[in-house]
């Protein structure tokens, strides 16, 4: 038995009930009590990652006999790396939780739903079958709706709750059949079967692809992929804690994980690469552009995450024999940047009270700590060496320029606005004149301590991921002149434009919004996101609402009318008798 | 031969007999009042439930047995494990509805007839579940719907009354079908047993009495179009009531078309040559119908503003899921739909516990009139949020795997041709508990989330432990459901 590799998601998970528990005792013992739990979390992943041996799977008590299923802990290079990288970050917020939601009410809630969030994304990272995995994707889901909800006594944080359901589970709806016809077709869902090279012999292409994009659309749902991304924007309702979770450790990295995952069932099929690659590219372009025409701080970091997810879709999509680990780097170095500029950001809202980036600016000298930590987030979201940013991105890169010039151009234009938006941010908040009279400060120690850590993550990262092996990129020891050149004008063409329209001459860009139709046109249908939202809400109202009033109406008072309906399915009885259909 | 569906028949039947002479003899004594015929019932349907387990180990064998057996209930009775299963979910409901009873009714004089017509329902219920031939079927299924008649019409306002009125006519025109359906098989094949359906289905003939008896049959388990009784019933009935036909009466109707099934199934017990036979055409009007359930069940559901309804369309989106599992006609379809009558039952007879103590008028239960109570009583809203969520298929509940293996039966039967009609019909089930989600989520964001308008009473604790204890039971189902599958079903 590998302890530890159980603990790891054990004791998030049976720390849960232990909370209402806590409340009983003492208000503040809910909060150290998730600290501990994550904490005891973090050092048994921390200690697996550390040593490590031979890849394995380990299964107690038959679990589901319908299809043959145990409780399975699965301890590989990939699990061990996401669920080290997964309980860190969660660690990291949940301190942060101890002073952010300090005076809210409802902390039971918060507290044994974030153990519960977090304890199912390590137990979905460590899963060993399928039908476990899908057990704890779909728990993962159930608590990200109810925190985005967490303030229900406004109704928008209870719609995008109800959004984030819905359209997630659209994808689960896909998974579900993906996973059962996994077991009709291989006759196991457990991973080191079902993978093993002699099981996937046995089915070709033409068995993957069908497979393979039912787990795809599943992933889409997860990982807010156009165009089931909407809910990610809207989920920026709940609190700043919840969305960093949502965007760093948890929720949408489920997705990824799946389709790395499942790479070896998924690179059997071209045509699936492909619209997995044509779906990463256009969420990375669609996101990005989104995230430079937002001007709600959360809405940027939101889109921002559709993009970022799009390039880890888009690794995948090229399917070069790196994808897989590259697309993980570039999970855990956007889930460690993505915490960071949350956090950040978080603290900026906590002592201005608006996410609202036009009554932001010039906080630079107020909150010197928040800004520093803010600067390394964007700089690595732009991709600047050495930071962990630029090493995910460059892996990333140096694929496309293996498969072709189309995704090689078009992942430079998901660079630029990548670091178009980012600088775009970062000088709107911090730097520029101050537009709030609002007296502001540093945020508490147990605020500053997580931000100061994930800052020094950002730096140190691609050390440790490199030297200790954690990811393995045959390609990749010393990066290439010929991709980082690219990349790195793209950052500076970028980062300079965005000082110039922001800062230089703000005013000019401004007016040139003004004047030029077209310009101001694309501005408002990109703050619009492109109008999916409003696709979406006129398909329910046009068609689906009224279709169920008029399918409700058929149940009526009149007892005329039920009888009718009887008589009906009896003669359409007699009919297919007639007819010889019975 | 297991013997428990007599005896556990003549338990209960005694049992409502001693309620009514309680309540009777008791008028002098407050206490015996009061509780007596509450008491007995419970201890009657408890005391079943004990000599159902005690005789369920015999009935796990593979194969069916039947056979006459002597006693006060003497017929021809089945106990296999679908039937013991079956049995035991519906007692385990009518025990919860029989304990939180007691406290319900105020007036003294209504709890003999109250406790005495709940009992003859859960015998008539056993009757049914065990039925081995059309006859006992029959008879069973008679006494259900009387005992059903008197239960709904026991809120005695106007509301409850119409409802009864339009489930004995709906009821009605189900057992005329149902019957001639029974004449149909038996001249043309001669025989009044279950077993005979397989000897029917080889005949056109055959084939028409069989898909009218499960068109008959189908009221009670409110196949569309023969729902239209069931939300008045829900909304109608006094909410002890509406607990007991929403968790045992709907389940119950929905085995009883698994009973005409069953006998086609190679591997489900009864002795079916192999190659089985395919009834093509019944099987496609079963998932015709299926599919017609499911999809009137949750878009008719998505207009409601009060619960009580919403609730009964959901069931009937539930009973969709169930007949598409039975139009596999394959053992893995049959578990799936036992395994959701359990879960669907505990589910919804919670929901209507919680639901709790209110006038029965319609308004009362509107989600409006409804809106923040999770506010007001944090237990209460845990409680609802929690019910929602299962029964849109979240885990950790039972209804998440019932949902699993209606698909994986779907699917299984497809085969590796995905675009067969089973395959679309699992895309069908999977796209209409998504729709389920817009429906349940709006329980919560009003009834748990939204800001209370009225003031609010707390409720003692006393109401919420037998809906708790119908939530644990699904929460375990949900956390190791090989206790049931796999071991006793």
């Amino acid at each position: 038995m590998i302890y530890s590799a159980w603990l790891v998601w054990v004791v998030p998970l049976a720390s849960v009930p232990l909370i209402p528990a806590a409340s009983l005792l003492d208000g503040r013992l809910r909060g150290w009590l998730a600290v501990a739990s994550t904490g005891a979390s973090l050092g048994l992943a921390t200690f697996g990652a550390m040593s490590p041996g031979p890849a394995s799977t380990e299964s107690v008590a038959i679990w589901f006999p319908s299809m043959h299923v145990s409780v399975q802990v699965e301890v590989d290079g990939l699990s061990v790396l996401v669920a080290t990288f997964v309980a860190f970050v969660s660690f990291l917020i949940v301190v942060y939780s101890l002073g952010y939601m300090k005076d809210e009410p409802g902390q039971t809630r918060y507290y044994s739903l974030v153990l519960l969030f977090v304890g199912s994304m390590l137990g979905l990272v460590m899963s060993g079958n399928l039908v476990q995995f899908y057990f704890f994707w779909e728990l993962v889901g159930v608590c990200s709706a109810l925190l985005i909800a967490f303030w229900t006594d406004r109704p928008a944080a209870r719609r995008a709750g109800l959004k984030a359901f819905v359209v997630t589970r659209l994808g689960d709806a896909a998974l579900l059949v993906a996973v059962i016809l996994t077991f009709v077709t291989f006759g196991t869902t457990t991973f080191s079967n079902m993978l093993s090279p002699s099981s996937l012999a046995t089915v070709g292409a033409g068995a993957a692809f069908p497979l393979g994009l039912l787990m795809f659309v599943g992933a889409m749902g997860k990982s807010a992929q156009v165009p089931l991304h909407g809910w990610l924007p809207d989920a920026m309702e709940g609190p700043t804690t919840v969305s960093a979770l949502i965007h760093a450790a948890t929720m949408v990295n489920a997705g990824v994980f799946l389709m790395v995952r499942m790479y070896p069932l998924v690179q059997l099929s071209n045509s699936l690469l492909s619209i997995v690659l044509a779906v990463g590219i256009l969420s990375a372009l669609v996101g990005g552009a989104c995230a430079f025409a937002a001007d709600d701080i959360k809405r940027v970091l939101a889109y921002s995450t559709i993009s970022q997810l799009g390039l880890m879709f888009a690794a995948i999509g090229l399917g070069a024999y790196d994808s897989g680990q590259a697309a993980t780097y570039h999970m855990v170095s956007q889930g460690l940047f993505k915490a960071l500029a949350f956090l950040a950001a978080g603290s900026v809202i906590t002592a201005l009270g608006t996410r609202d980036m036009s009554e932001m600016g010039g906080l630079a000298k107020k909150m010197k700590y928040t800004y520093l930590g803010f600067l390394l987030a964007v700089l690595a979201m732009s991709g600047l060496p050495p930071l962990v940013g630029f090493w995910s991105k460059d892996a990333i890169f140096s694929l496309a320029i293996g498969s072709g010039p189309a995704p090689t151009a078009l992942l430079l234009v998901a660079f630029a606005l990548t670091s178009l938006y980012s600088f775009r941010m970062l000088f709107r908040v911090f730097h520029g004149e101050r537009r709030s009279e609002k007296d502001v400060s540093e945020p508490p120690r147990s605020m500053l301590l997580p931000t100061a850590a994930l800052s020094v993550s950002v730096v140190l990262a691609w050390g440790v991921l490199q030297y200790q092996n954690l990811v393995n990129l045959s390609a990749f020891s010393s990066p290439d002149l010929a991709t980082t050149l690219p990349s790195l004008a793209v950052l500076a063409a970028s980062g300079t434009t965005a000082y110039a329209i922001t800062l230089r001459y703000r005013s000019r860009a401004v007016g040139l919004l003004q004047r030029v139709w077209a310009l101001g046109a694309m501005r408002n249908a990109l703050s619009r996101g492109l109008g999916f939202d409003w696709l979406y809400s006129s398909a329910y109202g046009r068609v689906l609402s009224p279709l169920s009033r008029g399918v409700a109406s058929l149940q009526t008072e009149r007892l005329r009318t039920n009888a009718g309906l009887a008589v009906f399915v009896v003669v359409l009885v007699f009919v297919l008798y007639a007819a010889g259909a019975l | 031969m297991s013997m428990w569906p007599t005896t556990v028949m003549e338990v209960l039947f005694a049992g409502a007999m001693i309620s009514l002479l309680a309540e009777m003899g008791g008028r002098a004594y407050k206490p015996l009042r009061d509780y007596g015929a509450g008491l007995v019932a419970t201890l009657a349907i408890a005391i079943s439930l004990v000599i159902l387990a005690s005789g369920w180990a015999e009935s796990l064998g593979p194969m069916v047995q039947l056979q006459p057996v002597q006693s006060f209930f003497a017929s021809l009775y089945v106990a296999d494990r679908f039937t013991t299963f079956t049995a035991f979910a519906v007692l385990v409901i009518a025990l919860a509805v029989s304990a939180y009873s007691m406290r319900y009714f105020s007036r003294p004089d209504l709890k003999g007839p109250f406790f005495a017509l709940l009992l003859t329902l859960t015998c008539s219920l056993v009757g049914v579940i065990s039925a081995g031939d059309f006859i006992t079927l029959f008879l069973f299924w008679e006494g259900m719907s009387i005992s059903g008649y008197g239960l709904v019409a026991f809120g005695k306002d106007k509301l409850s009354v119409e409802a009864s009125v339009k489930y004995f006519f709906m009821a009605g025109i189900g057992s005329l079908l149902a019957l001639y359906g029974m004449a149909v098989i038996y001249s043309a094949t001669g025989s009044m047993q279950l077993q005979g359906i397989l000897g029917a289905v080889s005949s056109p003939y055959g084939q028409l009495g069989v898909a009218v008896l499960l068109v008959g049959l189908g009221v009670e388990a409110a196949v569309v179009p023969l729902h239209t009784w069931l939300p008045d019933v829900y909304t109608g009935a006094s909410l002890p009531v509406s607990a007991v036909v929403s968790g045992a009466v709907t389940g119950t109707g929905v085995f009883a078309l698994a009973k005409v099934v069953q006998p086609l199934i190679a591997g489900g017990g009864y002795p079916v040559p192999i190659p089985a036979p395919e009834p093509v055409g019944l099987a496609t009007l079963l998932g015709g119908l299926a599919l017609a359930t499911m999809l009137v069940g949750n878009l008719s559901a998505l207009a409601q503003s009060n619960l009580r309804k919403l609730l009964s369309f959901s069931s009937v989106a539930q009973t969709g899921y169930m007949l598409a599992a039975l139009s596999t006609l394959s053992v893995a379809g049959l578990v799936a739909a036992v395994f959701t009558i359990w879960n669907h039952g505990l589910l919804k007879s919670n929901f209507f516990m919680i639901l709790g103590k209110n006038d029965s008028s319609l308004d009362a239960s509107s989600l409006d009139s409804l809106r923040g109570t999770g506010r007001s009583d944090r237990r209460l809203g845990f409680l609802y949020a929690s019910s929602s969520l299962a029964m849109v298929g979240a885990p950790p509940f039972g209804l998440f795997w019932s949902e699993i293996l209606v698909v994986q039966s779907l699917l299984t039967a497809a085969g590796s041709s995905y675009p067969s009609p089973y395959f679309w019909l699992a895309v069908a089930v999977v796209l209409n508990i998504v729709t389920s989600i817009g429906y349940y989520f709006k329980v919560i964001n009003t009834v748990v989330f939204g800001e209370p308008r009225n003031v609010l009473q707390r409720r003692p604790l006393t109401d919420l432990v037998v809906p708790s204890s119908l939530m644990a039971a699904s929460v375990i189902t949900g956390l190791v459901p090989f206790i049931i599958l796999g071991s006793v079903l």
